[in-house]
């Protein structure tokens, strides 16, 4: 399995902070299957800049880490871009980094409890600009979380997103789970990956995750096969979203 | 196991497809005869641009038109199928095609048409994809931009056949039907409110379309008379 958004890099972020932890980290992916990972450290959030090339430098560190432990996993640079004007732009001048750097594929955060008024607009110029951007774990947006039609409205016009595995194996409780299931199934959310931040509290959860979706569809509704055409640079077999029916209030009333 | 999810949405695009993968069936007969009906439409003038719409969601445009560009293909025709239906845009999702330009950016004059337009499996047969959708996508079907795309198109296909959003959702489909040489409605049998399939030809004849026909989709076949399952004006 590839994990395409995790904190694995040390000293860059709210992740790992020393070579220690991070091998750590490396040890738990390992155990949780994961082959491959796309180290995103968050990028122009109000704490941490994470230049292409610092990136660059530290994924190249934390390979020979893996390599000197014997472990079986290679790590691929990226960034974990909090949403701005700019985004595009900083893209032709070469500052942003897609994810693994050699793909189209963009990972996008959003504040966590909004979707500001312009992210369609940064959106559609990404995608102008050749990208596709894949936001990151929406199921934890508050404003989604009340209202999905925002998130279907971004996916109908071309975004992709990631859900995080923990919030799919229910470590946030059931109504994120739930609605996880929710957004998996309605083809809005293409990506389960671990978001790690360490081994204890923020860890990965991966295979657990994948189990929760097969025992419910029996396979894993292809979020395994997008990683894996994600890292190729390929496109996905992607179908349309669909809607998810706000609740009546008949409804509403009983499944409280 | 992950190939079972991948497998019945391939099924699906086949069975939307199904003028391609069954040719011999009833429907993609059918299709083939509202393709002589659009040709027999036209007296003194070849049609040349055709809009797919209809009143509301869901009534089997995009089916509709993906099929009429696979039968107006296997004729011998140049035909190029645009997703002009900017609201909810799926061609790239039935032909299984990146989706990063597309009529949008042809629009926008950030590609040129040759090298967007996307060749198919089918012969004859290219596809526009949507393209990236911007906040207001209505801005982009102005005359004098759809005027240009117009020329270059008609330049490089025998037929363009435009993928619409519903005519009482938005006003794009009476924009672009009133550009284009003709305009089918699809109504879905069971489905389709008598009121707003009204409302809707009222629209596009206000909009100065030319209304070539109805298609009946979806309306139930009898066991004996498996020649009607799909109707046409």
């Amino acid at each position: 399995m590839i994990d395409i958004h995790c904190h694995i890099l040390h000293g860059v972020d709210d992740g790992p902070q020393n070579e220690t932890d991070t091998l750590a980290m490396l040890h738990k992916a390992v155990e949780d299957g994961i082959t491959d990972i796309i180290a995103t450290p968050h990028h122009r959030n109000r704490h941490y800049i994470n230049e292409k090339q610092d990136v660059l430098a530290r994924v190249d560190e934390v390979n020979a880490l893996a390599k000197e432990n014997r472990l079986p996993v290679a790590i691929h640079p990226g960034q974990e871009i909090r949403i701005y004007g700019e985004i595009a732009e900083d893209y032709s001048r070469g500052e942003i980094l897609t994810l693994a750097d050699n793909t189209n594929y963009v990972l996008v955060e959003l504040p966590s409890s909004q979707v500001p008024a312009y992210t369609e607009r940064v959106l559609y110029e990404m995608q102008v600009a050749g990208l596709v951007p894949i936001i990151a774990h929406p199921e934890r947006n508050s404003a989604v979380m009340e209202d999905p039609g925002k998130l279907y409205t971004l996916i109908n016009q071309g975004a992709l997103s990631q859900v995080t595995a923990a919030s799919v194996a229910g470590d946030f409780g059931k109504k994120i789970q739930k609605f996880s299931m929710e957004l998996l199934e309605h083809e809005l959310a293409h990506f389960i990956a671990s978001d790690a931040h360490d081994t204890k509290n923020r860890g990965f959860a991966v295979k657990r995750a994948l189990e929760v979706i097969e025992a419910s569809h029996g396979h894993d509704l292809g979020v395994s096969d997008n990683a894996d055409r994600l890292l190729k640079g390929q496109s996905l077999h992607l179908n349309p979203p669909l809607e998810i029916k706000s609740k009546g209030f008949w409804s509403k009333l009983l499944s409280r | 196991m992950a190939a079972k999810a991948k497998k019945s949405s391939m099924d699906n695009k086949k069975r939307n497809l199904i003028a391609e993968y069954n040719p011999k069936s009833v429907a993609s007969e059918q299709y083939r005869t509202i393709r002589t009906n659009i040709q027999f439409s036209a007296i003194d003038e070849d049609i040349r641009t055709i809009t797919v719409s209809s009143s509301s969601p869901g009534e089997g445009k995009s089916t509709t038109a993906a099929n009429l560009a696979i039968v107006f293909a296997q004729q011998g025709k140049r035909v190029l199928l645009v997703d002009a239906d900017m609201r909810k845009p799926t061609v790239h999702f039935t032909f299984n095609i990146m989706n990063t330009i597309g009529l949008t950016t042809v629009l926008t004059r950030q590609s040129e048409l040759d090298k967007t337009a996307k060749q198919t499996d089918i012969e004859n047969l290219d596809i526009l994809p949507s393209g990236p959708i911007p906040p207001n996508p209505s801005e982009l079907l102005s005359s004098r931009v759809m005027n240009r795309f117009f020329d270059a198109a008609k330049h490089m296909y025998d037929l363009i056949i435009f993928d619409t959003p519903p005519v009482l959702a938005v006003t794009d489909a009476q924009v672009l039907s009133h550009q284009c040489d003709g305009t089918i409605l699809v109504v879905r049998a069971g489905i389709a409110d008598k009121d707003k399939v009204t409302k809707a030809k009222e629209a596009m004849t206000a909009a100065k379309a030319k209304i070539l026909g109805v298609v009946l989709n979806d309306k139930k076949m009898k066991s004996n008379d498996e020649y009607y399952y799909y109707g046409n004006s």
